[in-house]
């Protein structure tokens, strides 16, 4: 088996399956050696699941000798963030207070993994308690970028989007209260795809913040991370945010000539001149494919940030609250802090972000009737130095004004579909990210100005220098 | 700043319960004051009528 299998796309990979060009069994192993030859320098995972992963994949070579794949993504080695049940297995959302936390049963994500035949090889690092942007925690050794590992992988899921980029994984699942599947799969070169929230089920999965959790993909192309989607969309009573709607997405390949992309270039100000090259960069190619690119004034999004910020802390400080009060030093520092800024946000001010929520709700939905998605660059610049910490990043949860942090934090205050491809390098050499956000329920509009970027810009092939 | 917001030091007393160090004491009070300009600037965006979203709304995809 060729060293280049573990780059393989998922389509390409079942592809090969399927011809029984490859063996489940052969790649599984390939990866698990490779995981075990990155993992002191990367960090991506805080368990691997070998032994498990060698039998399912034996199971599905099984089926694919017998003619009778599962499904998608049959075969294929896939990680979760350490913030999904597994049964048997720890969940320890890389704190100290849940490290001998052992989950009884599957979370519904990996229930329809493993109905999708897919291999699960590892449980992926993340920031505490999936509670900060840089995937850097007192109690773990951090997942680092595979471009540079001096730099972070971007928070809060970390080790699933490094892992996917370093070729350690094909697919992995994560999750976003904030940004944080864009993020890390900005800052790592990969795509990170949040599907309209309630699509996936959260059940068994870790909460941060009720009214705004939800379960997002990565892949290395969008194909893969549509694969990804697929197999886990679909309605569990178990999560009362999960929605039934069904989810209908086009054939990939129809062109975007015509589609109306909104840039909200209000809020681009602080986004630095290499990502923002890119960006415009992405425009012109936009625009050569026939999509109409205006600009979009939104002038409530001023406000997302704040707005995210109060919901999260208080939400989040409700959750922990026990812990916080019996266990306050066994948070990180930055982790602690941000709870006890929630444990003094009173009801009344709680209840002030959600109106606010309301408000920027029915400005976004205006505009979304006037162009078909926004694009924006997903982060303001490439991934910060670990040794810069948290200011580096560049998040600005309580800023008001026309900040990039309003872009990021929208489309999960909003519950609205979203994706971030590669859309350049900078001269370090560290990935940028291209920010889509659609209407509710829309993947495929997203999906689809996704797949028509990414197969003109040609990023997919690009490999982190490991 | 309308008066019916708390005060930072008002919101680190509220938090007496917990054994906050004298460092995190005062990285807290910086927030606060952040947070008490923002809550200030939010009120008067939202105004008095708005009625709160109740959440993500499974139906409507959306926060309503």
């Amino acid at each position: 088996m060729s060293a280049e299998t573990v780059w393989l796309s998922i389509d390409g990979l079942v592809q090969r399956y399927r011809a029984r060009d490859l063996s489940p069994v052969e790649v599984t192993r390939a990866l698990l050696d490779r995981i075990g030859a990155l993992q002191s320098r990367l960090g991506c995972f805080l368990e691997v699941l070998e032994h498990s992963a060698l039998s399912e994949a034996r199971e599905a070579e099984r089926r694919y000798l017998a003619g009778s794949p599962f499904g998608p993504l049959d075969g294929v080695p896939v990680s979760v963030k350490d913030l999904f049940d597994i049964a048997g297995h720890r969940t320890t959302a890389a704190s100290r207070i849940l490290a001998d936390s052992v989950a009884k049963a599957d979370s519904a994500v990996v229930e329809r993994l493993r109905a999708a035949g897919a291999v699960l090889v590892g449980k992926t690092n993340l920031h505490e308690f999936a509670y900060g942007p840089t995937g850097v925690s007192p109690h773990v050794a951090p997942a680092r970028n595979p471009w540079n590992p001096e730099h972070v992988a971007g928070g809060s899921s970390s080790g699933s989007a490094a892992a996917v980029a370093a070729g350690l994984s094909f697919g992995s699942v994560g999750s976003e209260t904030g940004a944080s599947v864009r993020r890390p799969a900005a800052f790592c070169g990969v795509v990170g795809l949040k599907p309209t929230s309630g699509r996936i089920s959260r059940h068994g999965m870790l909460p941060a913040a009720w009214s705004l959790d939800a379960v997002g993909v990565f892949a290395r192309s969008v194909a893969g991370a549509r694969m990804m989607m697929d197999a886990l969309a679909g309605h569990d009573p178990r999560d009362p945010s999960s929605s039934r709607r069904a989810l209908l997405i086009e054939p990939s390949g129809e062109g975007i000539d015509g589609l109306r992309v909104g840039v909200p270039r209000a809020y681009l100000a602080d986004v630095d001149a290499e990502a923002l090259a890119a960006f415009e960069s992405v425009l012109e190619a936009l625009g050569r494919l026939g999509a109409k690119v205006e600009d979009l004034p939104l002038p409530a999004v001023r406000f997302t940030a704040v707005t995210s910020s109060i919901v999260a802390s208080s939400e989040t400080t409700a959750y922990h609250l026990r812990w916080l009060g019996e266990r306050p030093r066994d948070y990180g520092d930055d982790v602690r802090g941000r709870l006890y800024m929630g444990a003094a946000i009173s009801a009344g001010e709680y209840l002030l972000g959600q109106r606010a929520r309301r408000l920027i709700a029915a400005e976004l939905r205006d505009a979304l009737t006037r162009c078909d998605l926004l694009a924006a660059p997903t982060a303001p610049g490439p991934a910060p130095r670990i040794a810069d910490g948290l200011r580096a990043v560049n998040d600005r949860p309580l800023a008001i004004g026309a900040h990039h942090t309003n872009l990021v934090r929208l489309p999960s205050l909003l519950g609205l579909p979203t994706i971030s491809v590669p859309c350049g390098w900078s001269r370090q050499g560290l990935p940028l990210g291209l920010q889509l956000v659609g209407r509710a329920f829309d993947e495929a509009t997203v999906i689809r100005v996704a797949l028509a970027y990414e197969q003109v810009a040609g990023f997919a092939e690009r490999r982190p220098p490991l | 700043m309308p008066e019916h917001f708390l005060t930072a030091p008002a919101r680190l007393a509220a938090l007496e319960q917990f054994p906050i160090t004298p460092e995190e004491r005062e990285a807290l009070l910086a927030q606060f004051e952040q947070l008490s300009l923002a809550l200030a600037a939010l009120d008067a965006f939202v105004g008095q009528e708005t009625e709160p979203a109740t959440g993500f709304d499974p139906l409507l995809g959306e926060s309503a």
